[in-house]
């Protein structure tokens, strides 16, 4: 059973006693004690009682016959579970943030069990905590960054350029010839230092300075190759991926979209496959060459001479470590200088999409002190990031030359006393020339560590958006035989529903509400009620947590989606409009509609007047660097988009809230003929406009607390509907009184 | 009732809009001109720049049905309640010692030691989640909303500072 903690010996010795005769159905533990100090208190639940142990003691135990109820409360930093009984409230225990879910869980278990239900118990066993290494996850069950197995990760960037392998062959053997080639030009410096100066055979020296040229020319002929493949191959696969990412990010589910801000989700698509790119243009191939240059010089460092070969090696584990400490302290100050960046951008940024509050607000100069601040602090970062960088890369050229001048001194003084090792000069020049091409490979990858551990959880990133499921391969597939779709009528169920965004805090409480097909449903409430998540579950862009969703009798889940969306229109307060013409916007659910059904359509929705007076009528660029359209005709063309898509379930959010009174005649007027034989849902906080509704339901903190006609909930005197509409009413005629004052 | 818990006061205030609070139970009640006492939560007007100032009185509809411009304008007992329930309810660990920090691409990773215990919490988007302010006070908001304050940046010990700068 995943909802069970194991306690500590002598709390589970206090529990054992205490319910040898009866199971324990579930228990948590807490992460605060009544000081809130982090300490494990420990709840359990009984089908008669619930008991709050720890440090061996039974510090409360309630029987539950005499609760009432039992819920969690959100606090400031933390939460506490609260049970009710005839005497008020008790607090069983505190928690931190991390375990509201839990509590919440436990919180209404406790309530089914007084209420003589069976406790429903969901599986919470997702932790916020990486089970490996127990660091903080950003989301429960997601993966740990930190335990990212690099391995798999590498290889699967690997696997991106699958569908390029000619070109990788052509990479790789491009760069392993210029490795090569780069290795002939020292031994040429021995031979024309030993041979040509030494010996005086000047005659073969033409021969080596070719074969130097030829090797120079090959070598940098091979690097160009290499390089420009590498840009060809990383530019095709990041393309790919940031196509195959967006396409993948339009068919996950809205509620994968409700948790994460669009700002970062972008960054996904764009920064995280740049730095991928980048990895891909500038590490693979260096990688490659980098590696293969190092061993082959190593080899042949050690085959020219072996003690100056060590002298050569000696500053190597100081350029490993070093560079490694280094570049572990580089790394956040580049995020600080980075982050120190982006708020200046977003000052930058809010200063003018704000201008014109600044303006009438007198603030331009509190906003330049302001970006002046943050540009100094940017500044700051910037150069303290520079100075390290500075300080680094110089006291690792510092350790370089050591080595280069150990290999001088011991090799020169071989050279002229002929004492024990006794390297040539030629030796003594092809090392040297060795040894400045061995020094900044091992710097690369020194810096190249932190480098792709970068470009790792880029890509970490990027598959974990790729591996998410999307709606599609959520739902069922569709039915065959007797069961094939039939077409939608429209109407709707909804059997006690409860849904939750993040769970343990649950947004609608079991919601049950029935709309015959064809009629019209009026959804009524304060802000935040949950009228606009009834519509999101009618919608499927969430699942029900319990109960379920029937549509003509037949659940929801086993709807093929994408014919069940079509048979959906919506109709929002905020309509978007994307960029193209106006004609494309309308009939952007139904691409195939002739220009004189989007003309009806137009004329319906009480806009077609207004295209025309536009330059370029129906060509008409709006949405994003397009022309400007007030509120009102917005909202008719999106009325205008939901006549052409013709569907079977209309639901209209709040359509008419953002236009002035005239406009808002007109829409209701479209609306109006929108409705017509069609299953309508309506939220609209101007009560009146529901008059024509069949039915109407009054929402309140997620719970359908009054249902009936129009003429039914206004008899009840005391209900909710009534004394919202009269309250309406009163707000009404004191406005109209103040306008007659002004006037 | 909790080992903590002080018993129900009752008082009366001179100014009708200056509630009396009491416990009823574990919870706060505010009584206003004598009238039935209901049951409210308590809630920091600006919990971050001035926790001491305005409190408002929070009935259950939450609605604000009240509210004082300090404790000081409640009478004795009802300021103990005050008191009690404000602790309860904000929950802010003070950080005496940063053990390490790690930023990894866009994380960071606290270990400290705080006035109610060690903890190890993760920082995300700072620009949101790390509120300098002033004269040098940090508070830090972890990706499940559990709330951390430095008091003091320039009090941390040297190590403590060294190892919360690069994740500040």
């Amino acid at each position: 059973m995943p909802f069970t903690t194991i306690l500590p010996p002598p709390d589970e010795g206090v529990l054992l006693s205490l319910t040898r005769r009866e199971p324990v159905l579930l228990r948590v533990s807490a992460d605060l004690d009544f000081d809130q100090r982090f300490n494990r208190v420990h709840v359990a639940l009984t089908a008669t009682r619930v008991l709050v142990v720890a440090d061996g003691r039974v510090l409360q135990c309630h029987a539950l016959a005499a609760l009432t109820t039992a819920r969690a409360d959100e606090l400031y930093g933390s939460g506490r579970l609260v049970v009710i009984g005839a005497d008020g409230e008790r607090t069983l225990c505190y928690f931190s943030r991390n375990l509201v879910p839990e509590f919440t869980a436990v919180a209404r278990a406790i309530t089914e069990l007084v209420a003589g239900r069976p406790p429903l118990l969901p599986d919470l066993s997702e932790s916020c905590y990486c089970e490996r290494c127990q660091a903080p996850l950003a989301e429960r069950g997601s993966n740990c960054p930190l335990c990212v197995p690099r391995g798999r990760i590498f290889l699967r960037i690997l696997g991106l350029m699958r569908p390029h392998r000619r070109q990788v062959v052509m990479l790789m053997l491009g760069t392993l010839f210029g490795v090569a080639m780069q290795m002939l030009p020292p031994l040429a410096y021995r031979e024309i230092t030993d041979h040509v100066i030494g010996q005086k055979h000047l005659q073969e020296l033409p021969a080596w300075i070719g074969l130097i040229l030829g090797a120079f020319v090959i070598s940098s002929a091979c690097r160009l190759l290499s390089q420009v493949i590498a840009i060809r191959i990383s530019g095709r696969v990041v393309t790919d991926l940031q196509s195959r990412l967006h396409e993948h990010l339009s068919r996950l589910r809205v509620s994968y979209h409700h948790k994460r801000e669009t700002g970062e989700l972008v960054g996904r698509v764009m920064n995280d496959t740049s730095e991928l790119q980048a990895f891909l243009t500038n590490g693979i191939p260096y990688l490659l060459v980098n590696a293969v240059m190092l061993l082959a010089i190593a080899v042949i460092l050690v085959a020219l001479d072996p003690l100056l070969a060590l002298m050569a090696f000696l500053p190597v584990p100081v350029l490993m470590l070093g560079g490694a400490w280094f570049w572990k302290r580089l790394i956040p100050m580049f995020h600080q200088r980075d982050s120190r960046r982006g708020r200046i951008y977003s000052l930058l940024g809010e200063s003018l999409r704000g201008i014109k509050v600044v303006k009438s607000l007198n603030q331009e100069g509190r906003r330049a002190l302001e970006f002046s601040a943050a540009n100094e602090q940017a500044l700051a970062a910037h150069a303290l990031t520079e100075r390290t960088n500075f300080v680094f890369f110089e006291v690792l050229s510092l350790v370089m030359q050591f080595g280069t001048v150990l290999v001088w001194f011991v090799g020169a003084r071989g050279v002229v006393t002929s004492l024990g090792h006794h390297p040539s000069l030629g030796d003594l020049m092809a090392f040297a020339g060795y040894i400045a091409m061995f020094y900044g490979p091992l710097q690369w990858f020194a810096a190249v560590l932190n480098w792709m551990t970068g470009a790792f959880a880029g890509a970490e990133r990027i598959f974990q958006v790729l591996d998410q499921p999307t709606e599609e391969a959520q739902v069922p597939p569709p039915a065959t035989g007797a069961d094939a779709p039939q077409p939608i009528l429209g109407a709707i169920t909804f059997r006690n529903v409860c849904f939750s965004y993040e769970r343990g805090k649950e947004v609608l409480k079991d919601i049950s509400l029935t709309v015959p097909a064809g009629e019209m449903l009026g959804l009524v409430g304060r802000s935040g009620a949950g009228k606009s998540t009834i519509i999101g579950l009618l919608c499927r862009f969430h699942e029900p947590d319990h109960g379920e969703i029937l549509i003509d009798g037949r659940p929801l889940g086993s709807l093929p989606l994408d014919g069940y969306r079509s048979a959906v229109g919506i109709v929002m307060q905020d309509p978007f409009l994307f960029r193209g013409s106006i004609i494309e916007n309308i009939r952007y659910g139904r691409p195939q509609a002739d220009f004189g059904e989007v003309v009806a359509a137009a004329k319906a929705a009480h806009c077609h007047d207004f295209i025309l007076q536009k330059e370029d009528g129906y060509d008409t660029v709006v949405g994003e660097g397009g022309v400007e359209l007030s509120g009102g005709e917005k909202q008719r063309l999106s009325i205008a988009r939901a006549i052409v898509s013709d569907p079977r379930i209309l639901i209209l959010d709040e359509a008419t809230s953002a236009v002035d009174s005239e406009t808002e005649q007109a829409i209701q007027e479209s609306i109006g003929r929108l409705v017509q034989g069609r299953t309508t849902i309506a939220i609209a906080h101007r009560l009146a406009t529901l008059r024509n509704a069949h039915r109407l339901a009054v929402i309140d903190d997620g719970r359908v607390v009054e249902q009936g006609t129009h003429d039914e909930l206004m008899a009840r005197e005391h209900g909710h509907f009534a004394t919202m509409v009269r309250l309406q009413g009163e707000i009404n005629r004191l406005k109209s009184e103040q306008i007659v004052e002004i006037a | 009732m909790n080992p903590s818990q002080p018993t129900a006061v009752t008082a009366v205030t001179a100014d009708p809009a200056i509630p009396v609070l009491s416990w009823v139970g574990d919870r706060v009640h505010a009584s206003f001109a004598g009238a039935e006492p209901i049951p409210v939560s308590l809630v920091q007007a600006r919990p971050l720049t001035d926790p001491d100032g305005m409190i408002a009185i929070i009935d259950a509809r939450k609605r604000c049905v009240g509210e004082v411009a300090s404790l000081m304008e409640l009478s004795a007992g009802s300021r103990a309640v005050a008191r009690l329930e404000l602790e309860r309810r904000y929950c802010i660990a003070v950080i005496l010692r940063v053990e390490s920090t790690l930023v990894d691409f866009g994380s960071r990773y606290w270990q400290v030691v705080t006035d109610r215990g060690a903890r190890r919490f993760l920082v995300r988007d700072p620009q949101r989640s790390v509120l300098r302010l002033p004269p040098d006070r940090v508070m830090l908001r972890d990706v499940q909303g559990n709330r951390f304050l430095i008091p003091s940046l320039s009090a941390l010990d040297a190590a403590s500072l060294l190892a919360a700068e690069p994740a500040l």
